[in-house]
């Protein structure tokens, strides 16, 4: 089996992967509160344009990229800002969500011409991951008498994080991909290993929360 | 000018162009690296787009021909951009360059006739990704990045973990503070009850006094002015008492200042021995314990941070004082709950002993009793603080040692053993 066989095989898990916290999700929806909800929520629209870009046979995936980038903000915007204490954190981070989107369209139809969404996802990808590190710091100092472990949005925070500062390696995709294949191969590999790390996160924070109760 | 001047300055410009046309062609040129993920691939040499290749796909190969002789195959060629001279083959056709360095370049390829003139190629080979200005801080931002977040993290579980351990060792404080509240209440109560008996004594004695002097009997008020300063210096004494035991308690409550000052270590521990009993006691009336206290006489002052100890004494005798009502609570016939306290002077140093006859402690857990946190006591009867906290103050407090001896389900006994100077 070719390298470029496996990197496939890893990115199809990755990105379909988030089929197993989707289910778990909805098996469990009647015990998620809220901001798992919303998790949820984005999981599932993810899953749709995931299943929109194979129904149209990947023939527009640069357009479904930027769409990607765009409700990923705003389904993590809703959601940190709804569990956020401080209150003028949470406005900010609500309508900074709001106010990236004008400039995601900006860069897909004026500046990259929906070619490469490389700047839209870094400005995505550095943004969710900057409140996910807010919020962390946050649980991790407010609530010190708790089990962290026990935490599910510390799960589904960690794997944003860890996600997105791996997947942020993407600005260098260009000319690494010039430099040497195998070297991108070998690192989408890993960003595919870590996604699903990510969506392994979600489904044992849906799993906390029912046993919780 | 006429017919024929036309027809000569015609083939005169005929023939000059004829001669500035190269006269040989580049017929392919194929680009790749040595790598096994790419093969060579070719270039179309005539289609007159600007050729730009990878920085890994610096090996290049040319074949040629002269378009006039295909089987004359002596050519003259150059790489501009890293040959500085023509290069003169004979009989050859093809040309490969590797390991080029990033950079504009034009092959060149004539025959080694006088005037010819060159076939060109031109192309760019784009430079190593780390030779690009911007390539290596980028990285490095990405790198600091990365390392940031997870120091970040780093440092934040670190110093959650202090406020953490901050949280218990105050709860610890708390409870032991609570236990000590009421173990002194219970030793307040005993002066308090001095004093109510002695002032109504002081009040029935005043009115006889009264009397006496209303009747003029000077021999009765002298007994009685006696019998009433008895009965006020017994108050002044109980007085005295319950205000040193509350001062006990303040100066156990406040925050230990680490000031170190001479001790009567005997005095120490059986202060802490009664409050600690007294306390249990105040919380389970039913509860009895036989003390046995045996000192070294003649003990030496030691210099030690007496709210400190006095914290490890209390901590110690809970601990003996609920082992022993645990078994009690076993309903095992003829037992005596029991509690020793010994104090020895050695050589250099004072070794006390606290001793119980309860449960003991079961050998797996010897090895973790003073490590934080470990505690066998039920969920929010102990914070596993207590030994931990004790085992620091007498070792890196004090310099001393604290020890256990014990035997399962018969004795466990804590030995302290503290320098003289």
């Amino acid at each position: 089996m070719k390298l470029v066989d496996v990197a496939m095989y890893l990115v199809y898990i990755a990105t379909y992967g988030v089929i197993v916290p989707v289910g778990i999700g909805l098996y469990l929806v009647r015990h998620l509160n809220k901001p798992l909800k919303i998790a949820l929520a984005g999981l599932c629209l993810s899953l749709v344009l995931d299943l929109g870009l194979l129904a149209v046979n990947f023939k527009i995936t640069n357009t479904f990229y930027y769409l990607f980038s765009g409700f990923d903000l705003l389904i993590m915007a809703w959601l940190y800002s709804s569990v956020i204490t401080h209150k003028t954190f949470s406005n900010v981070i609500q309508w900074s969500g709001i106010f990236f989107i004008p400039l995601i369209g900006l860069d897909a139809f004026f500046i990259s011409g929906l070619t490469n969404n490389g700047f839209s996802n870094a400005v995505e990808k550095f943004y969710v991951m900057v409140i996910a590190i807010y919020y962390l710091t946050q649980l991790l100092l407010e609530k010190i008498d708790d089990d962290i472990r026990r935490q599910p949005l510390f799960w589904i925070s960690a794997g944003i994080v860890i996600a997105n500062l791996v997947g942020s390696f993407d600005i260098f995709s260009r000319p690494v991909i010039n430099y040497s294949q195998t070297i991108y191969l070998q690192y989408f590999m890993f960003w595919s290993f870590v996604t699903i790390l990510m969506f392994g996160a979600y489904s044992y924070a849906f799993w906390l929360s029912q046993r919780d109760r | 000018m006429n017919y024929a001047t036309f027809l000569l300055l015609l083939t005169g410009q005929l023939a000059l162009a004829q001669t500035s046309r190269p006269l040989v062609k580049i017929i392919s040129v194929e680009a790749g690296n040595n790598q096994m993920d790419s093969a060579f691939f070719p270039i179309n040499p005539q289609s007159g787009k600007p050729v730009t290749l990878a920085y890994n796909h610096n090996y290049l190969h040319f074949r040629f021909i002269n378009s006039r002789n295909p089987t004359q195959k002596s050519f003259a060629y150059k790489l501009t951009g890293l040959d500085y001279t023509w290069v003169d083959c004979t009989d050859c056709s093809q040309v490969q360059y590797a390991h080029l360095d990033g950079g504009d370049y034009t092959f060149l390829v004539k025959t080694t006739q006088s005037g010819d003139v060159p076939a060109q190629f031109s192309f760019t080979v784009e430079g190593n990704l780390l030779h690009k200005w911007w390539f290596v801080p980028t990285l490095f931002l990405y790198l600091l990045l990365f390392a940031g977040v997870i120091i970040y993290f780093f440092i934040l579980f670190q110093f959650r973990q202090k406020l953490k351990e901050q949280r218990l060792i105050h709860k610890e404080k708390m409870a032991s503070m609570a236990e000590l509240t009421a173990g002194i209440a219970h030793e307040i109560q005993n002066p308090l009850n001095f004093v109510n008996n002695f002032s109504e004594l002081g009040t029935e004695l005043t009115d006889e006094l009264k009397q006496a002097v209303t009747a003029g009997d000077t021999e009765e008020v002298l007994i009685l002015t006696d019998e009433l300063s008895e009965s006020l210096q017994k108050i002044t004494h109980h007085g005295s008492r319950a205000s040193a035991i509350i001062k006990g308690m303040l100066e156990h409550s406040r925050t230990s200042t680490g000031q170190k000052e001479p001790a009567n270590l005997n005095t120490l521990a059986t202060d802490y021995l009664q409050i600690a009993y007294q306390g249990f006691r105040s919380r389970d009336k039913a509860f009895s314990c036989e003390l046995i206290i045996d000192l070294a006489p003649h003990v030496p002052p030691v210099t030690v941070v007496a709210q400190d100890l006095g914290r490890v004494f209390l901590n110690l005798f809970n601990n003996a004082f609920y082992t022993v009502q645990q078994k009690q609570k076993t309903g095992q016939p003829d037992y005596q709950p029991t509690v020793w306290l010994n104090s020895h002077r050695l050589t250099n140093t004072i070794e006390i002993r606290i001793k119980d006859n309860g449960t003991g402690i079961p050998e797996a857990v010897k090895t973790k009793i003073f490590q934080p946190f470990f505690t066998t006591k039920p969920t929010g009867e102990g914070t596993g603080l207590g030994l931990s906290l004790s085992y620091d103050i007498i070792t890196k407090g004090h310099g001393g040692s604290l020890e256990v001896n014990t035997a399962p389900g018969e004795f466990a006994e804590f030995i302290i053993v503290l320098p003289i100077s």
